[in-house]
């Protein structure tokens, strides 16, 4: 083999030092940080036998791709003061108009559920988490949070890609449930806030298996920009606005139920629209617009296929106890085939319960 | 070998009983309600569904079942009365039930089909019960068949008097009156407001109320698996009268003021296998209880009361059994990150031994 020139070995060195320069130091291992309620907060805390009191601390203490557990309790202002600036309190900085800001890529989850891992805001008037990184894992199945008390329970600012959301409740929050961007939102439960159950912005998401239940405004909302956003297996029930709102074009709503609302069940601004196999009935019982029973309302002139829906009776939209299709733009919507009888929406079974600590525990009963 | 007179007539008594007990079964009927029924004297097949749960249980019998399909029921076109088709009969006169439906039929057992979050009950903002149940032997949901109670002052009441009833799987997020400055507030404004004998009360959720979660009266109820988080006000409320109750499994997280409190002259037989955490006040407040042994077993314990009490203990003439559980720390009860005992007085909790790690994974299961 030819030797190479002085030139050609400087070249050749100035080549390989800028591959290292980019490809940089191989990234630590993921590592999982803990966070309980009788944690402490530290520079170094995280470790199992070690664990952070709060979230903040533990993003804090976290790199880019790491897991956070959070145990069962109450994460937020922990002694009712109105401030968080105690010893063990989420950071809520004033930036970030939240109490929880999540700003690196990471996995957090709860480590015994929803119902017993409270992120609390305490009406404090910000958003319980807010989501300024992509590709960040919140919840899990049954591994989510109870999101309470805020201005909103999640929120995700434009930017922040790919987020997955599995297995939270929202509750009682002063606006929405959950808004923003969304890369998948599954078996989410939005009741009781004030405003819209799930208000999505952008385009491309995915949201399975998720509820809206009782909630100020719409069940789900769909803004102007939130485009090819697939909707299935969701239900939208009893919310005092609509069950769904859709302004954005291209997306689609399959095997949701759209039931109780008070306004109407599917509100649409556009005729750009898939909407097929929905069991959509009991809705719009309130008067609004002058207008009752619409379980569609379309407020736009086009054409529009809702064939293969279920509408309440088996002889389709209608009246009573049927609901009807209200076109007050002059569409052209066509319903039949309609079905028949109602479509089986796909329900999440609760997880078995785990074998009770043993009976040596246990006193008389 | 022959059989004697008497002993003759067992086949023909045996075929009498096999021929009549099932028609007897039978009687139990089920009626079916749904968004898209019409109330009517004789709605209820499956074919023909009510569109109100009380117009079901006016035309049900004793022993019944009533399935409730998906969606909202109550005040069914918002314009703030229920007289209209498809309202709930709902009771507002004083000396009446003071709720949206009122199940008075013994034996009578109400389940949705959907599930707890998919079928809302909504009292509308009234100060007002949204179910009450005032017979015996009723069951109001089961563990994937519950309710969901909006918009009332109180989820589920089961009145004074009743024995046996059995409530499951039914999440209350209720607009409960705030007593500092809610007139129409009332004494027992929670989630899930337990008096009788004898009932049943699992796997219900008590979440975001503005008030009490659950508060048990009455004697001898079994009160398991329930949730009881982010109440204003305790989490479990056992107060004067209440007797010889068994609380187990349960989870009392991030409340107002106590996770589980036994006020002056209240009293509790078993306090066991619950979760515990993340209370503003104490984890378990025993306050003068009415009498002794009370048994406090079993529980993780952590997080609790600015002041660090896992359980407060205002007994000094009654002994309490306070062993085998976790305080947050391998050392037992002891200040943070542990939770301790706060002994008021003379009163005395025996504490020694403790778990020195936390009782396994204990998991809420969802209702949705």
């Amino acid at each position: 083999m030819a030797r190479l020139t002085r030139t050609r070995r400087l070249w050749f060195s100035l080549l390989l030092t800028l591959v290292l320069v980019a490809v940089g130091p191989s990234p630590a291992p993921a590592v999982t940080l803990h966070v309980a309620n009788n944690g402490e907060d530290s520079d170094g805390c995280g470790a199992e036998g070690s664990p952070c009191r709060s979230i903040s601390r533990a993003i804090a203490n976290a790199d880019r791709g790491d897991t956070i557990i959070v145990g069962p309790g109450r994460y937020g202002d922990l002694d009712g003061d109105g401030a968080f600036d105690g010893a063990g309190e989420e950071t809520a900085p004033a930036e970030c108009g939240c109490m929880i800001e999540v700003n690196k890529r990471l996995t957090l989850q709860s480590r015994d559920g929803a119902g017993v891992t409270v992120l609390d805001a305490g009406g404090a008037g910000v958003n319980v988490v807010r989501i300024f990184a992509g590709f960040v894992i919140f919840g899990g199945d049954g591994k989510g949070f109870t999101l309470t008390r805020g201005n909103g329970g999640l929120e995700v600012p434009l930017g922040a890609l790919g987020l997955r959301a599995e297995g939270n409740l929202a509750v009682r929050n002063a606006r929405d449930g959950f808004a923003g961007q969304f890369g998948r939102l599954k078996n989410n439960l939005a009741v009781a806030n004030g405003h819209n159950g799930f208000f999505v912005l952008t385009s491309f998401g995915e949201l399975t298996g998720n509820l809206a239940v009782a909630n100020g405004i719409d069940g789900f909302a769909l803004t102007l920009n939130a485009a090819r956003v697939s909707l299935s297996g969701n239900r939208a029930v009893a919310n005092r606005g609509h069950g769904f709102f859709i302004a954005g074009r291209k997306n689609t709503l399959e095997r949701n139920a759209v039931l109780g609302n008070r306004r109407f069940g599917i509100a649409l601004l556009t005729d750009d629209v898939t909407i097929t196999e929905n069991n959509i009935y009991g809705n719009n019982s309130e008067e609004f617009n002058g207008l009752t029973n619409c379980g569609l309302h379309m407020a736009v002139d086009g054409s529009l296929d809702v064939t293969n829906n279920f509408w309440g009776s088996a002889d389709g939209p209608g009246p009573d106890p049927a609901d009807a299709i209200c076109n007050p733009g002059g569409a052209g919507i066509d319903s039949e085939p309609f079905a028949t009888r109602e479509f089986r929406i796909d329900v999440r079974l609760p997880r078995p319960r785990p074998p009770l600590p043993p009976v040596d525990v246990l006193p008389h009963d | 070998m022959r059989i004697a007179g008497q002993w003759r007539l067992v086949p023909f008594v045996a075929v009498l009983f096999w021929t009549f007990a099932p028609a007897a079964g039978s009687d139990a009927a089920t009626l079916h309600v749904a968004n898209n029924g019409v109330d009517g004297f004789a709605c209820g097949a499956v074919d023909s569904p009510c569109r109100s749960i009380s117009r079901a249980i006016a035309v049900a019998a004793t022993d019944d079942t009533i399935i409730v399909g998906p969606g909202r029921y109550g005040d069914v076109n918002g314009d703030g009365d229920f007289d209209d088709p498809g309202d709930e009969a709902t009771e507002l006169d004083v000396g009446s039930c003071l709720c949206l439906i009122n199940v008075n039929k013994r034996g009578l057992t109400i389940r949705s089909r959907d599930g707890a979050a998919a079928t809302v009950l909504d009292a509308g903002g009234l100060p007002v019960s949204v179910v009450h149940v005032q017979a015996d032997d009723v069951t109001l949901g089961s563990r994937r068949s519950g309710f969901t109670l909006v918009g009332g002052h109180r989820g589920v009441s089961v009145g004074a008097g009743t024995r046996g009833v059995t409530v499951d799987g039914n999440l209350a997020v209720v607009d409960a009156g705030d007593p500092s400055t809610d007139l129409d507030a009332g004494l027992f404004d929670a989630g899930f407001v337990i008096d009788g004998s004898l009932h049943r009360v699992r796997y219900n959720a008590a979440i975001a109320n503005p008030a009490l979660g659950f508060v048990v009266l009455g004697d001898r109820h079994r009160v398991e698996g329930n949730l009881a988080s982010v109440s204003r006000q305790q989490g479990f409320y056992l107060p004067f009268g209440s007797e010889g109750h068994t609380l187990v499994s349960g989870f009392a997280i991030a409340n107002g003021y106590e996770g589980i409190f036994v006020d002056v002259g209240g009293h509790a037989r078993t306090l066991s296998q619950n979760v515990v955490v993340g209370n503003r006040g104490a984890g378990i407040a025993l306050d003068r209880i009415a009498e002794g042994p009370i048994v406090v077993r079993g529980n993780n314990i952590y997080g609790n009361d600015n002041s660090n009490c896992g359980l407060w203990n205002n007994n000094p003439d009654v002994s309490i059994d306070a062993t085998m559980n976790f305080w947050g720390f391998a050392g037992g009860p002891f200040e943070d990150p542990g939770d301790e005992v706060c002994n008021i007085g003379d009163s005395e909790a025996v504490t020694d031994p403790f778990a020195d790690e936390e009782f396994p994974r204990r998991r809420w299961d969802s209702l949705w």
